[in-house]
């Protein structure tokens, strides 16, 4: 892990309103997009995502050490987005935005209709996985983490990792089973 | 080696994740599975599918604003923590005051004053369960009961 990330956090956590600044700005962005390929609407991604530093703010002196500041996120930020599902799914509050507010191609080519297609069907099957698979495919192919920062994140063995990246690819894998 | 060891390694390299000797291993493999070799073909083209897609970008606006809206937030928290501890104090100040009168008022019927103490007490306990619950009971992982 970063040494600043850990410093800064440790300079957090003794009530530096600047370097926790520092630490919002570095994980704005990998906030933003986990969040948004979990709930598929940009203005939820971006509220739960900042309601998930103001939490971070608030209980940054429980943190046990500053090394752990980057998991200790992602777990408020996987507590946030499994609170506002729970509660939308009950109150049918939110609506997913279109697969092509979402995702876009990386090259993409005007015209290629077909390719765009094939991406939405992919991005549709991948938001119907259950969260935990959801959370892996996101942080893998979106959020281009290697197998050792996932595992840093998520808490968890390297090995578990590939395993859950199998498990989660052989359920995509069946529910496009016409296409590949 | 049976072909439930050789999944996780195949993710490893459709990642890259895998060193030279490992590869081989899972090369020399693949030749010889039929299954596993039908499912690495379709689990590499679903890769290629995802390797050419990304979420789609913001505005550059919302990061410039980003900190900005969270310290608003962080600053509005501080703000209600007051206004709730101050609320608190005022109406408990005058709940206080309100049963004490209450209970001295001769004139009130003892079975309301018996009925009011009854409803003040339930409250208390219910309070202090809420609260029990909510600051001492480990939270479970709400994310695992999740399903979209």
């Amino acid at each position: 892990m970063n040494e600043n990330v850990a410093a800064l956090a440790e300079s957090a956590r003794r009530g530096d309103i600047q370097a926790f600044e520092m630490l919002v700005k570095t994980y704005m962005k990998r906030a933003y997009f986990f969040t948004l390929g979990l709930v598929g609407n940009r203005e939820d991604a971006l509220d739960i995502s900042q309601n998930a530093f103001v939490k971070a703010y608030r209980g940054i002196k429980t943190l046990r050490s500053g090394q752990r500041f980057p998991s200790w996120l992602y777990s408020i930020l996987r507590n946030e987005t499994a609170n506002f599902l729970k509660k939308a799914k009950r109150e049918r509050s939110t609506t997913l935005d279109d697969p092509a507010c979402i995702i876009e191609l990386e090259d993409s080519e005007a015209g290629d209709l077909q390719q765009t297609e094939l991406c939405h069907t992919v991005w549709e099957a991948i938001s119907s996985l259950p969260l935990e698979m959801q959370e892996i495919l996101i942080m893998q192919h979106f959020q281009g983490l290697d197998y050792n920062e996932i595992a840093e994140l998520l808490g968890i063995p390297r090995g578990s990792v590939a395993s859950r990246i199998y498990r989660a690819r052989a359920a995509l894998r069946q529910k496009l089973n016409g296409i590949l | 080696m049976s072909c439930d060891k050789f999944q996780p390694l195949m993710m490893e390299y459709l990642d890259g994740e895998l060193d030279q000797e490992a590869r081989k291993l899972v090369d020399q493999h693949l030749a010889g599975c039929r299954s596993c070799r039908r499912e690495w073909d379709s689990l590499k083209k679903l890769k290629n599918i995802t390797s050419s897609m990304q979420l789609a970008q913001p505005e550059e606006e919302i990061w410039k604003m980003y900190w900005d809206q969270v310290y608003n937030r962080i600053e509005r928290g501080l703000g209600w923590i007051f206004v709730s501890i101050g609320a608190i104090i005022l109406l408990a100040y005058g709940a206080f005051h309100f049963v004490r009168d209450f209970l001295q008022d001769s004139q009130e019927p003892l079975v309301i004053k018996i009925g009011v103490t009854s409803a003040i007490l339930g409250a208390i306990i219910l309070f202090i369960s809420v609260l029990r619950e909510r600051l001492f009971i480990r939270k479970t992982d709400k994310y695992k009961e999740i399903e979209k």
